[in-house]
């Protein structure tokens, strides 16, 4: 466990690797679809990260399937578990909704964490690299770059696409005024859960991205609050659109390589401060 | 469009706002819902449209139930909702503001189109490209009036459009009013401010703690003394039909 931790930790730490900004970058954009586009800001992203995670890790372990096929099952179950949910977390609005999601994201976490099933005595489900039944051979470094870059790219198009589709013309509205929005006749419920499964689709391939990188897997790894933190911090830093959540990641990734090569073992508490400052920041301008 | 309310009982969660309220609307016809501060004109048209809907009873548009719809039904049904202040979508500018209306309800066809719009409203062409969130609060009226027009729709429920109107636009909203009933629209006017109401319509509902106390034309609430007082309406004012 606490060596799936580290490694965890490691692998998300790695100051200033290009894999770490890549993620961010799409993270940012998974978190901009819900909360900076439709409005809902949402404190428990993270939960599509772990789903897809998970349901990557579990196809290539269980199924034997390749990552590549893995991996976008992943994140449809993410955007699947997103269309199942959001119906009902999207009934509440701001702080209310923060809560909701966090509580969604923290009880997913719990029900994993006891789940009998899912990984050995040890609660760490490992993806196998060696051997025989290794399903995929692991990419090298530049190989999860490219993969982080090639979401990343996606997400950022997709999101382009959208703000100018008629979802996107409704999920400005609905940040506006939802109430007036439906008064107008736009569908405001579908609207929204729409966009929550569609950041949960990016999410939700991040996640099994992420999950192959690291291999041994546990709630604690796949779940981090932190990452919930930084999909927020993102766009309140750099802003919402098509571009502000690129510079949001670049933002944060530098914050956190800097603080890391100064005091990594304040690494957390430090970048959390600093987002928190951010976030105080930007909200007062 | 005939609309029928049938018994509404609305709550905020333990709060019992609407205990019971019934109104008709004809099509083409201009009714007043009347009521003090409070009464529960808001909530009672939040409900028809589904916006805060109704525990029990029923909202029939052309007989169709749509007390448990979401709002987007009754607005693509026809029934176009004005809701009361500045409520319009002020990041974006006037004519993103009707261009979200029209095509919020793509089947809607008739007469009127943005251009129409602002042809009836002048004003609200020159400052077709501000954003809606810096406009006066007359300006934000006269939108709030043409984006639910370019619906095209059958009924409108206005609430409270003379709130904090200079009496100037207050006049030119009575033209505005007289236009859609030529238009043969369907006209809900909620109102605190009875004599506007009074003048532009001819018949209308007293609520009162979320029950209609009152129904009747307006010949009657102005002979009744009791009614007026009611109201808050003191003396009878210069009659304009
Ligand atoms: N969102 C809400 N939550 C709880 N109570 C509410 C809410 N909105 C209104 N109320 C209460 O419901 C009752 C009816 O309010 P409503 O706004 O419908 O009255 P109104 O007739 O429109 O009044 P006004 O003329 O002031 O606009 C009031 O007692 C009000 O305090
Ligand atoms: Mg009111």
């Amino acid at each position: 466990m606490a060596v799936a931790i580290g490694a965890g930790a490691l692998a998300l730490a790695r100051p200033g690797s290009l894999d770490t900004l890549l993620l961010y970058a799409v993270l940012a954009q998974s978190w901009n679809l819900i909360g900076g586009l439709a409005g809902y800001a949402s404190f428990g992203q993270v939960v599509f990260f772990g789903v897809g995670g998970y349901l990557t890790a579990l196809a290539m372990v269980r199924l034997g399937l390749s990552f590549y096929l893995a991996m976008p099952l992943g994140g449809l179950g993410a955007a699947l578990f997103g269309l199942a949910v959001g119906d009902l977390v999207l009934r509440v609005r701001g702080l209310y909704f923060a809560v909701a999601t966090l509580v969604l994201a923290g009880a997913t976490k719990a029900v994993l964490s006891s789940w009998p099933g899912l990984a050995g005595p040890s609660g760490v489900l490992t993806i196998t690299t060696v051997g025989l039944h290794q399903p995929t051979a692991r990419p090298g470094p530049l190989g999860f770059d490219a993969v982080y870059l090639a979401l990343a790219a996606v997400s950022t198009a997709g999101v382009s696409v959208l703000v100018r589709s008629r979802l996107g013309d409704s999920l400005a509205v609905i940040r506006d005024d939802e109430d007036l929005a439906g008064a107008l006749g736009i569908a405001v419920r579908p609207a929204k859960v729409a966009a929550f499964s569609l950041s949960g689709a990016l999410a939700g391939l991040a996640g099994g991205v992420y999950a192959f990188q690291v291999t041994a897997l546990s709630p604690a790894v796949l779940f981090a609050p932190l990452l919930s933190v930084v999909m927020v911090a993102a766009v309140v830093a750099g802003g919402a659109g098509v571009l502000g959540p690129l510079r949001g990641a670049v933002l944060l990734w530098l914050l956190s390589a800097g603080v890391g090569s100064l005091a990594p073992e304040l690494r957390d508490v430090l970048v959390a401060s600093l987002i928190v400052a951010v976030v105080l920041v930007e909200e007062g301008r | 469009m005939r609309l029928v309310v049938e018994g509404l009982h609305t709550y905020y969660g333990a709060s019992h706002v609407l205990q019971g309220a019934s109104l008709v609307v004809e099509p083409g016809e201009a009714v007043a819902l009347l009521g003090r501060n409070g009464a529960g004109k808001t909530t009672l048209m939040r409900s028809i449209v589904g916006l805060t809907p109704a525990r029990s009873g029923s909202v029939l548009v052309d007989g169709r139930d749509l007390r448990r719809a979401p709002p987007y039904r009754s607005a693509r049904l026809g029934l176009a909702f004005v809701p009361s202040g500045r409520r319009v979508f002020s990041s974006l500018s006037v004519a993103e503001n009707l261009e979200v209306a029209r095509r919020s309800c793509p089947r809607r066809r008739g007469p009127w189109t943005l251009k129409r719009v602002y042809e009836v409203f002048p004003k609200l062409a020159e400052v077709r490209t501000r954003r809606a969130g810096h406009l006066s609060g007359g300006e934000q009226q006269m939108l709030k009036i043409g984006r639910a027009l370019v619906t095209n729709p059958e009924m409108v429920l206005l609430d409270e459009p003379t709130e904090g109107l200079a009496p100037a636009v207050v006049e030119e909203l009575g033209q505005w009013l007289g236009l859609l009933t030529r238009e043969n629209l369907g006209i809900l006017l909620a109102e605190q401010s009875a004599a506007f109401a009074l003048a532009h319509t001819a018949r209308g509902y007293l609520l009162e703690k979320g029950r209609m106390r009152f129904e009747g034309t307006m010949e009657e609430i102005w002979d009744s003394a009791e009614l007026r007082s009611a109201l808050g309406v003191a003396e009878h004012p210069n009659r304009t039909r």
